[in-house]
């Protein structure tokens, strides 16, 4: 697991008392040799961790990739878009949860 | 040796004109989005005419010359009073038909004294101008609103922008009928790539020059299993063009279920027009609509950025294109191909209707 994937868990986590509009889903980042970044709404509060698990949605995405969406270098939608190289399950999923990436990347910039 | 025959200013004019850029002043063009006129002064140039746009205490729009007779003050500078608007330099008062009602410094009105006022019609996100001749301007003329997706009650509407492109709307038009350039001035977002090789059916039917490309078998990109919500690897899909002369184009996709080809498809649909600023800048407006997700935020905002992601490529294209045109170099004979076939009979009908109209 890469210190940048860690750091995208921790400030995912700051919010993860948050709704994130994902219903009771498991939505899975998958860094390649990177690891994965596991956001889980099952719980209450939702788990945000990078230990691997099955998930209902997983998106093939590279962390720097992946940071420029969560820290808001990039709209979230474009930073989908150009760099999603996969999506596994529920394409759904990889929509809804941008609304709370965005959120978290304004705050961030806040 | 070979050599290049020298060639002036005038050489190169002669050979842009398949880029076009005079204007065709019979037509409907959308000169705002409707949340942009308020009961304030609006200036915005429209086909080298500077317009001033308002909206009434009722709520009409009111488009008149921006350009007060007296001494050639703005008018938009100027303020509204009730519906009627004052020239802020030496006071003289228009109403919202552009006749003269006051002029401070004397009780007489010459007759010469007036703003011409131009037909304009909203149609729901969108302000028509007609910048031509009065009497031919038929409302009808315009494409339908449900022809566009507003308003349709199979379709939402995702997002309507604007954007001032400095280039000029021959260029913005052949964007939009040219299928093939979104093989690479957008690989990896529409589609996989093998979409050039195909060709677009291309018609006519009156006003609307119209292609249809199809692919039973194409691979759905990972963008479009997210913006679509599907999860096919492979499904029919379709890729529409048509454009209405001379600068309204509606686009849509229509992606079909593999496994139920013969159910209606998800359609997104995105309307477009482009109004000439100048002969080189373009007035650039967009609406997209779908009809399935419907009136879902998280839908909404990732259509809206990622249809304005793809458009920001286009304007990068069309922009270099036009610094290239006015940096006057020497340009080679232009080489169009088989699939340009489209934007070949737009050139034909439009420069026709041009020189019916005299050239301007």
């Amino acid at each position: 697991m890469s210190a940048l994937l860690d750091g995208i868990a921790q400030r995912l986590a700051a919010h993860a008392q948050e709704d994130l509009g994902i219903g009771a889903a498991v939505v899975k980042f998958d860094a390649g040799g990177d690891g994965v970044l596991v956001l889980d709404a099952t719980a209450k509060p939702a788990k945000i961790s990078t230990a691997d698990r099955p998930a209902d949605c997983t998106i093939k995405i590279a962390a720097p990739l992946l940071m420029k969406a969560v820290s808001g270098e990039m709209p979230c939608g474009a930073a989908f878009m150009k760099f999603v190289r996969g999506v596994q399950g529920r394409p759904g999923l990889a929509v809804q949860i941008q609304p709370f990436l965005r959120n978290v990347a304004a705050k961030g910039r806040s | 040796m070979d050599t290049i025959a020298p060639q002036g200013p005038s050489a190169n004019a002669d050979r842009l004109d398949g880029f076009v850029h005079k204007f065709i002043k019979n037509a409907w063009y959308v000169c705002a989005q409707a949340r942009e006129v308020e009961h304030a002064p609006l200036g915005r140039r429209l086909l080298n005419q500077p317009i001033l746009l308002y909206r009434t205490g009722a709520g009409k729009v009111v488009a008149l010359h921006d350009i007060c007779p007296h001494r050639f003050m703005p008018m938009s500078k100027g303020r509204l009073v009730g519906d009627k608007i004052r020239c802020t330099y030496h006071g003289s008062l228009f109403d919202a038909t552009g006749t003269c009602v006051e002029i401070p410094s004397q009780d007489s009105i010459p007759p010469k004294c007036f703003l011409r006022a131009y037909p304009v019609v909203e149609r729901r996100n969108w302000v028509w101008i007609w910048m031509g001749d009065p009497a031919k301007a038929d409302p009808a003329l315009i494409p339908g609103e449900n022809y566009l997706g507003f308003g349709h009650e199979d379709y939402s509407t995702v997002d309507h922008r604007y954007r001032l492109v400095k280039g000029r709307y021959g260029l913005c038009n052949e964007n939009l009928i040219d299928d093939t350039h979104i093989s690479f001035l957008h690989l990896g977002q529409f589609e996989s790539g093998g979409r050039v090789h195909t060709m677009p059916e291309v018609s006519q039917e009156g006003p609307w020059i119209k292609s249809r490309w199809f692919d039973p078998h194409e691979k759905i990109s990972p963008f479009f299993h997210m913006l679509f919500d599907v999860d096919y690897e492979i499904a029919p899909r379709a890729l529409v063009g048509h454009f209405h002369l001379p600068a309204t184009h509606v686009v849509w996709i229509e992606m079909y279920n593999p496994k139920a080809p013969q159910e209606k498809p998800r359609v997104l649909r995105v309307a477009l027009a482009f109004t000439p600023e100048t002969e080189t800048t373009t007035h650039w407006f967009w609406a997209e609509s779908r009809n399935f997700r419907q009136k879902d935020a998280a839908w909404d905002a990732f259509a809206s950025d990622t249809s304005w992601a793809i458009q920001d490529q286009d304007f990068f294209a069309i922009e270099a294109i036009e610094a290239l045109l006015q940096q006057n170099a020497e340009l080679p004979e232009e080489v169009s191909f088989k699939a340009d076939a489209g934007i070949m009979r737009a050139r034909r009908v439009m420069n026709q209707i041009i020189r019916q109209e005299g050239g301007q």
